[in-house]
């Protein structure tokens, strides 16, 4: 019954109660549970509600953000418990370009998908990708761009990896306005997706979770 | 009969044929990105290097030469910037006189919002905020005598461009620039009263600003723009509904002025997908649409011509996300008259790419464009 609450908070973005909900569902449920049967379950209806159109911006991050007030509850108690995350997902736009509302929402959507994810931000050099993955040990790098004209520095990440010897340890996946799956074959990424759920459905199918 | 610039947009705006499809560059959604494009442009068309203006971040002001060159119908009037309003910081932060910081990164083409100034969501900031005074002359210096000049020396179709300066944005814009572009979505969820009141405020410099323009060119334009953004390429960002209860009572107030003040039809540009609320737009008074992205979702041209083409007109409508900058001459020339035989019948169509035109687009793939406007605009439309 309070995972399914929690769920439809999520859902429902109900950032006024989600806390205590959990507070109460933490005296009957393992955290892992609540982050699977609660959490992850609301974060994937929202994911199918923005996918077919009924869901807007707003409310996928009102949602985020209420998914977001749970975790940090119960992050403090999964540190002795045998819970793990799907894998690590280093997310980053492109060097020369700023922005990030679209990496943010895809990245938000891994979160609530039971990801770890590591977000460098924008205008992120090909080194600064090769250093963390390097450092995080990924399987998973999101690539995202919003432009024609810095689009083509995906390939030019991609080819950074390899110089580096580090394109064998993670699949790549690239997303954003100008992106295709013909770009996306061209530059020799794993993946590509036109929007934030379907980022998700093809990262779990490219590792068969 | 050949007819006049002004006259071939004026009759393409009362839906009916004029000679030939009119053609527009050079406004904030339809002129040339960067210094270093534009020269290239140049030099292609076999102008000399020369003098060139910039009137707002690197969007070019055409040079009449060129606009006669490819064959466009346009020239804008609009107020100009203020240098002495900006704060520059190190890393090329900049902030303007809302004090709101945006930020250019090395290789970027656009400034982007760096931090936003209204930290906290309380109503009483709104009234506390220091605001920009739109009622200032220094903004308006000599657009008057610019606009009766243009009006009266050439036989261009004058347009009042996006008011860049001051407002350039629309309402959404000016919003989440101040609050920050997540925060502002939540905002409209979870503190509504918040929203219309930061709204209000800015829907009240808007007008008195544009009452300010209008007074000055309001006899001599025939075109007045407004914009905000609110699609995305597969979908509003927002729903329908958040439209029609936050910004719709705004822009109908906004578009009933205009008109009050001056004998113009209105353009509103909003990218990406918006057709759920079209008839909305109708209903506030828009008469042209702009950019009708042919890839967003539900924005195809034959269907929006053929479902609102009675009452609304149209401009844009060339794909530049990908035609334009990858595609092959014939390609070009393609698009060109899908957009004509699609949006051009009956009137109601003014030519434009999408949107302005990046500096990575051959020269070559900008001239075919223009050219092939020219070629195969004439009516009646044979194809």
């Amino acid at each position: 019954m309070f995972l399914e609450k929690i769920s439809n908070e999520v859902l429902n973005g109900d950032l006024n109660d989600i806390e205590s909900t959990v507070v109460e569902a933490l005296k009957r449920h393992r955290p892992e549970e609540i982050i699977n049967d609660g959490l992850i379950k609301g974060m994937r209806i929202v994911g199918e509600k923005f996918k077919n159109g009924e869901y807007f911006l707003p409310e996928v991050m009102v949602s985020a953000e209420t998914m977001h007030k749970a975790l940090e509850l119960l992050r403090p108690k999964l540190e002795n418990s045998d819970y793990t995350s799907k894998c690590s997902v280093v997310f980053g736009t492109v060097r020369g370009d700023l922005h990030d509302i679209g990496k943010n929402l895809v990245a938000m959507m891994f979160i609530g998908a039971g990801f770890d994810v590591i977000d460098l931000g924008i205008d992120v050099t090909p080194d600064k990708f090769a250093e963390a993955i390097s450092e995080h040990k990924p399987r998973l790098l999101c690539l995202s761009a919003l432009l024609t004209t810095t689009m083509p520095e995906m390939g030019v990440v991609i080819s950074a990896l390899e110089e580096k010897q580090l394109r064998n340890r993670v699949k790549v996946m690239i997303g954003g306005a100008p992106v295709t799956q013909k770009y996306a074959d061209k530059i020799g990424a794993d993946g590509y997706a036109s929007n934030a759920a379907e980022a998700v459905d093809k990262a779990n199918s490219l590792f068969n979770f | 009969m050949t007819l006049s610039s002004r006259e071939r947009i004026l009759k393409a705006l009362d839906h009916e044929e004029p000679d030939r499809v009119p053609i527009d560059i050079g406004g904030y959604i339809s002129t040339v990105r960067t210094i270093k494009a534009y020269e290239n442009l140049k030099k292609f068309l076999g102008f000399p290097k020369g003098d060139f203006k910039i009137f707002h971040a690197e969007h070019m002001v055409i040079d009449d030469f060129v606009v006669k060159r490819l064959h466009a119908d346009t020239l804008y009037v609009r107020p100009q910037p203020l240098k002495d309003r900006y704060k520059r910081y190190p890393g090329k932060i900049v902030e303007d006189e809302w004090g709101i910081k945006f930020h250019k990164s090395e290789n970027s083409l656009y400034y982007e919002l760096h931090e936003p100034p209204l930290k906290e969501p309380y109503k009483e900031i709104i009234e506390d905020y220091e605001w920009p005074d739109p009622n200032e002359p220094v903004r308006y210096e000599g657009l008057e005598d610019e606009a009766k000049r243009l009006y009266e020396k050439t036989d261009y179709c004058i347009v009042l461009d996006h008011l860049t300066p001051l407002f350039g944005e629309g309402l959404l814009e000016k919003a989440w620039y101040l609050r920050g572009f997540q925060e502002f979505l939540k905002d409209m969820i979870i503190r509504p009263e918040f929203v219309e009141t930061l709204l209000k405020k800015l829907h009240q410099i808007q007008m008195t600003h544009f009452g300010e323009v209008l007074d000055r060119v309001g006899d001599y334009i025939q075109i007045a723009e407004v914009m905000s953004d609110f699609g995305m390429q597969d979908r509003m960002i927002f729903s329908p509904i958040f439209y029609r209860r936050f910004f719709k009572p705004f822009d109908a107030k906004l578009i009933e002025f205009i008109k009050k003040k001056a004998r113009v039809k209105v353009l509103y540009h909003t990218c990406g997908s918006l057709y759920p609320i079209i008839p909305d737009y109708i209903e506030n008074g828009v008469d042209i649409l702009n950019p009708i992205q042919p890839r967003a979702k539900d924005m195809q041209s034959s269907k929006l011509k053929e479902e609102f083409g009675d009452s609304l007109c149209f401009h844009g409508g060339f794909d530049i996300q990908q035609i334009l900058p990858y595609g092959t001459i014939d390609e070009v020339k393609e698009e060109a008259k899908r957009v004509i035989r699609e949006l051009a019948h009956d009137g109601g169509y003014i030519f434009a790419p999408a949107h302005c035109i990046q500096p990575d687009v051959p020269p070559e793939n900008i001239v075919t464009m223009y050219d092939s406007a020219f070629k195969y605009g004439k009516y009646p439309i044979p194809f």
